[in-house]
This record gives structure tokens, sequence and C-alpha cells, in this order.
């Protein structure tokens, strides 16, 4: 069969299960909301089982659809394409900068070097800024006396991620924001980068035998911290409480009650 | 051509030892076919990956749960899950999800689901730090805050973690045995196994979802990656810069090794100068020191060994574990209609355990007997209903609150600290076996391990109501009232 006819085969099966598996989700969801809303109680196998029985068609056509591509893969393989490795921007910078020799660089092109680093350093610090203060507003929320009550657990947490959302999403989006503006300003930073000549790159390692000297004293400070914890745990009875929440059903880590 | 176009579903080496470790962590094949999770002391080791200790086949405990709920326990839990928390963390780092997580490898198995996939980019890599936001909120600072007020949180368990609600709810559920459960299910099931099912579909379109986005359990193995003795590591002097790891990479790395890398090592075969290499592996041979013949014999007769060593404690698990019946057998007679089973439980108070002694059965009045625990959230906040009813119907009920487990003598002086002066007669329960963990009473009238469990007598004994899991006041009252009239 023609490479582009298997091509065609395989994107039409990937939008038909992809499309599949969106209305199965959503029955799915659906159907859950609306027992939890029907408010019958209690729930049995039975009324769960009928509440469920309209999306099995659909269910089962996604299941089978899953299957069914198992089997195009095998008697239908694509063939893999050699694409070109996608460009590391970061890492091209990189390589780039170990490279360049900066000493013949004319005050102009240093300076839109440095314009570019600055650039994305400040959105550093205003994405890190915004975190930090995101933080400290929820903290000042949750360290309230109020704010988690013993008896009101479950709308404690609602009303706190309430407060979390907003104080997340603010730094998140300028950082997604900030994010690609500092693709844009990598790839400028290369070009500008590209003009300069080459000099041989630099031997570091003295840096790296420092850095794994740092890590094996920390990896041994630690591990001896961890034993000795571990020690001290075992032999003070700690193991017991432990085991009492192992061997008892969390029903509410299970979603039960 | 048939045997290449079947080459590829043979699994890989990381693929099996997946497999592997996910069958040993649930070895209690049995409780698959009873229904029942497994109550012996092997629960007591946290194992390494995400895994239920809720799950019938389950045999060791969840590290993250036993982190959240070492919050409301003796300083000693904490040291003991903190410092094995910090073993693996240090040894193995995010090895352990690319190599020993079943979760990780419900996600792959998903992923393999033939359907346009999302690769990576900045936006991903962005969204890697929300797990980060959910350790700290949701394993440290909601579990700290909930027990400074003494009421156990596993937040992360109870809200978020979909390991649970697959391997432990859908795993109990599915039992025939464990129909009743039903009665337990409300919005909170609603909410975890639709947020269960939003996980596992977008899994099969993005790689390792929940590992990259959503793990708190990765995310502070993520933050030891670089000083862990086994994983992934870059050497410098013959990195080239080329980028091929990284793009090769499906997850949201910036370079080999970082906090994302979950030292899979499928980046080791395309690094075209061989850069990458795995750490440890200088611990069980140094290849310099014989000659290479000498060292590759070596390495076959090692990893014969090791295979072997290993199949035989996955075999000796599963023998063991079928043979094993870690759950006390229930008394006749535990139905709505039967005599109760009658037991002198020793009273306890704020002080500690009491001479005297109380007999559910005997005591000529409508008995509430109410199981509970301090590390149990919902028994703790049930309590004062139990506290509101013995109160206003003193004369003719008594409410007896059994703690079961009577573990780091936590109960006295909770009670002393919340219901000094309670007309509830607290009792504890009596101990099966020599850990004194088990309860015998609890299990009599057939306990299974769900958390509060109340029975209502009437004046001679007989049960009238049974409650799995929590009970409201109004439920609690309407029962008194029937039977007083």
């Amino acid at each position: 069969m023609p490479e582009k006819r298997k091509q065609y085969i395989h994107l039409l099966y990937g939008i038909a299960l992809s499309a599949m598996l969106a209305v199965s989700a959503i029955l799915l969801m659906v159907a859950c909301v609306g027992i939890c809303r029907s408010g019958e109680q209690p729930f049995s196998p039975e009324s769960v089982a009928a509440a469920f029985s309209p999306i099995a068609i659909p269910v089962l056509c996604t299941a089978a659809l899953v299957i069914i591509g198992f089997v195009l893969d095998l008697f239908l393989p694509k063939t893999d394409k050699k694409t070109a490795v996608p460009t590391q921007y970061s890492m091209t910078l990189k390589r780039m900068r170990k490279r360049a020799d900066l000493g013949q660089a004319d005050a102009d092109t240093l300076r839109r070097i440095s314009a570019q680093q600055q650039t994305r350093k400040l959105h550093k610090l205003i994405s890190a800024g915004l975190l930090v203060a995101g933080s400290i507003v929820f903290l000042c929320y949750a360290l309230q006396k109020d704010a988690f009550h013993p008896t009101q657990i479950n709308d404690s947490v609602i009303r706190a991620m309430a407060v979390l959302l907003p104080c997340m999403a603010v730094p998140f989006g300028y950082a997604i924001f900030a994010a690609f503006h500092a693709r844009v300003s990598i790839k400028k930073e290369i070009e500008l980068l590209k003009q300069l000549p080459t000099r041989p790159a630099a031997s570091d390692e003295e840096a790296s035998q420092r850095e794994r000297n740092t890590i094996a004293i920390a990896r041994s400070l630690l591990l001896c911290i961890g034993a000795a914890a571990l020690i001290y745990g075992l032999l003070s009875g700690g193991t017991a409480d432990v085991l009492t929440k192992a061997i008892n059903i969390c029903t509410e880590c299970v979603g039960l009650g | 051509m048939a045997m290449n176009k079947l080459k590829k579903w043979i699994p890989s080496k990381r693929k099996l030892m997946q497999l592997y470790f996910g069958l040993l962590f649930n070895a209690n094949l049995k409780g698959y076919v009873t229904g029942n999770i497994y109550r012996g002391g092997t629960k007591s080791v946290c194992v390494p990956g995400m895994n239920c200790y809720s799950c019938p086949g389950a045999v060791g405990a969840c590290p993250l749960g036993s982190l959240q709920g070492s919050f409301s326990a003796d300083k000693s839990t904490l040291f003991y899950v903190g410092g094995i928390l910090l073993l693996y963390c240090v040894m193995f780092g995010r090895l352990i999800c690319g190599w020993l997580c079943p979760f990780g490898l419900v996600q792959e198995l998903l992923y393999k689901i033939k359907t346009p996939k999302l690769k990576k980019s900045p936006v991903t890599r962005l969204l890697s730090i929300l797990k980060y936001i959910l350790l700290a909120v949701f394993v440290f600072l909601i579990p700290i805050l909930y027990a400074f007020k003494d009421t156990p949180l596993p937040a992360f368990c109870k809200y978020i973690c979909p390991s649970g609600t697959l391997e432990g709810g859908l795993g109990l559920l599915a039992n025939k045995v464990n129909e009743s459960y039903f009665s337990m299910l409300g919005p909170l099931f609603t909410w975890k196994f639709l947020l269960m099912v939003s996980i596992l579909i977008g899994c099969i379109f993005i790689f390792r979802l929940f590992c990259r986005f959503l793990c708190p359990l990765g995310a502070l193995y993520g933050l030891f990656n670089k000083i862990s003795v086994f994983g992934i590591r870059l050497d410098r002097s013959k990195c080239i810069d080329c980028g091929k790891c990284i793009s090769h990479c499906k997850v949201d790395i910036r370079h080999v090794g970082d906090r994302e890398c979950v030292s899979c090592g499928e980046c080791i075969d395309v690094c075209p100068t061989q850069a990458i290499k795995w750490k440890g592996t200088g611990i069980f041979l140094r290849e310099n020191d014989i000659p290479k013949e000498k060292a590759q014999k070596r390495r076959t007769v090692t990893r014969v060994i090791t295979a072997v060593l290993m199949i035989a404690l996955l075999a000796g698990a599963l023998v063991y574990y079928w043979n094993e019946d870690s759950a006390p057998a229930a008394q006749q007679g535990n139905a709505i209609g039967d005599l109760c089973y009658g037991y002198d439980l020793e009273i306890i108070d704020e002080t500690g355990i009491l001479t005297d002694t109380v007999n559910p059965v005997k005591t000529g009045k409508i008995t509430i007997v109410n199981f509970w625990g301090t590390w149990c959230t919902p028994c703790v906040n049930e309590l004062p209903y139990f506290d509101q009813i013995a109160k206003e119907y003193a004369d003719e009920v008594t409410v007896i609150a059994v703690h079961t487990h009577m573990v780091s003598e936590t109960a006295p002086p909770y009670i002393a600290s919340y219901y000094p002066n309670s007309e509830i007669i607290f009792a504890k329960d009596y101990p099966v076996d020599d850990t004194g963990l088990n309860g015998g009473y609890y299990s009599s009238l057939g306990g299974r391990g769900v958390f509060p469990y109340t029975l209502v007598l009437d004046e001679d004994g007989i049960i009238v109501a049974s409650f799995l899991s929590s009970v409201e006041y109004e439920q609690l009252k309407e029962v008194v009232e029937n039977q007083l009239n």
C-alpha cells in the first residue's frame, strides 16, 4: 500500500479514536454527576450499573477502536520518518556562548547581547517575585485561625483552593508569556553570537571536580541523616502508626465516605 | 518480517522491571479474590512508588500517605517515614518513577494507545512546577495545619490521588463482597472518580501526565536527582551540547539528570558521543580494573544471579501472601436482628486504662457501639454527634466509643482535651495478636478495616442498625427515637 495512503488511514483513525475517547469521557462524567445529584441514597451496584448502562455502547466502541489501532499498527505500520532534530535553542545558545570570542565583539554587539540577557533575567525576576508574592498571600490566608476548620474540612479546603488559584494563576500566566518572549530573545542572541569569531572551548575540569566533591559530601551526609532517622524511628516504635493506617481502609483516600 | 513486527511488542527491560515491581508491591493476589486488604506486618514498610495501601493487593504502605499521616502521629513515626523517604530520595531519586512505580507503568501503557500526542513545550515545562505546589500545599501545609488541631488529614490522598481511587476504590468496589461500600459513595467519590478519569484519559494524549504535572512524590524525588547514587548522569567532558538527548526525551528535561528526568535511559542510545551513562554501576563493577572479556563474563553471571534471585523473591512473595491469613474470622451473628457478640471491654479515660470494664450487650439500655481511632479523620469528626446523643438521652442510651488499635497511647490525651466530661464511655479493643494492632472485638463484629463502624443494639443486645463509615447526628437520633417508641 502506498505510504501516503497509510498515513491518511492512520490520521483518520487517530481523529476517530480521539473523538470517541472525548465523547465517552464526557458521557461518563455526565453520568457520574447525574448519579451524585440524583439524591438517591444509599447507592447499590445495581443502581450504579443502571445509571452507567446508557454509556456502555460508546465505551465499548472506544475499546474496540483501541484494539483496532493495535491491529492496524501490526499490519499497516507507519514508516518512521527521519525528521530533523528540532532545535533546542537553549542548548544552541549554551554551545555558542562557549565558542564565541566576546573579546573580539564591538561595543554595539556586546550591548545588544547584554540587553537580551537582561530581558530574560528581568522576566525570571518578575516571575519569581509574583510566585513569592502569591505564596505569601496564600500563606497569610492559610495561617489565619479559622482558615481550616476541623469539622468543616471540605468547605475549608474548597475555600483555600479558591484563594490559591488566583495566587498561582498570575505567576503562571506571566511565566508562560515570559517563556515565549524568552525564546524570541534567545533566537536574537544566537543570531548576534553567530556574527562573532569562535575560540577553542575552555576546559572546566576543576569546576567539575569541585562539583563532584560537593555532591559526594551532600550524598554521604544525607544518607547518614536518613539512616539515623530511620533507626531512631524503628527503635522508638514509629512503625506502629504506619501499620495502623496501612492495615485499615482509608476510606477517604479511596473516595469512600 | 512478521518477526520484526512482533519484536516491537516484546517488552523492554524497563517495562519488565515495572511489571515486576508492580506485581511485587501488590503480591497479595488473594485480596482481589476475597475483597479484603492485607493486614499483616509487611504493611509497616513503605514501598518506594505510588501504591495505595487500601488496594486489595498492596503488601506495603504508600510513602505519601504515611508521610501525611505521620504529621498527626507520634514524632517517632515522622522520623521513621522521613528516614525511609530520605534514603529512597538519595539512593534512587526519580529512578523510582521510571522503573519502580506501578502508576507510572499504567500511564505509559495508556500512552501506547494510538492517538495524536501532545508534544512537550515551554508551557509543559512550566506546568511541571504545579507538582511542587501540590507537594507544598496538600502534602505538607494542610496536613500539618490540621495536625495542630488534632485532626489527621491526608489531604493529597483524600482530594487528589488517582492511584488511590483506581487501585483502592475501584479495586474494592469491583468485588461483590464489598457491595455494602456502595452506600459510602457520595460527592467525594464523584470528584475523585472524575479526576481519575480525566487524568487517565489525559495520559493517552500526554506522556506521563500525572508524573510530570501532578505527582508530589515525583516532585520530592526530583529534588534529589542530581545527588542520587543511582540514575542517569552526563559526562560533560564528552558532551557536545547537540541537544539530541533533550529532543528525544518525552519529559520536560532541560538537561539529562535534572529534576524532571525519570532516568528511563532512552537518551543513552541517541547520544552520539556516549556522554550519557548510568550512575552507580561502578559500585558493582569497575571496568578498568579487569580485562574486557572477563568483565563481560562477570557481568553476565551477575545478571543471571540477579534475575534468579528476583524471580525467587517474587514467587516466594506470591506464595506467602496467598497462604497468609491476616484477617481474623468474624464471629457468627453480626447482621441486623442477630444477638450481638458480647465482650468485657476495658474502659479508658483521660488518665489511661481503668480496671473497670463494660459489656455492650449487658447495659440494659439502648447501646450505640462506635469503633473509632484518633488516627482516623471521619471518626474524630463524628464523635461530637455521639457526645450529643449521649448527653440528650443519658437515661435511655449508652454510647460506647471503642478505640481500636491503641497505639502511641493517643486516646487518653485526646479524651482529656476534647471530651473531659463526656457521657460517652470510652473503651479499648482487645488485641488478637502480638502487635496489639488488630482489634479483636471489631473483627468479631464483622469489621474488615473500614472506620468508623457503628452498631446500635436494643436493650436485649439485638443489633437493630449498622453503619459502615461516617454517620450523621440525624441518622443516630432517628434510630434512637425509633427504638424508644
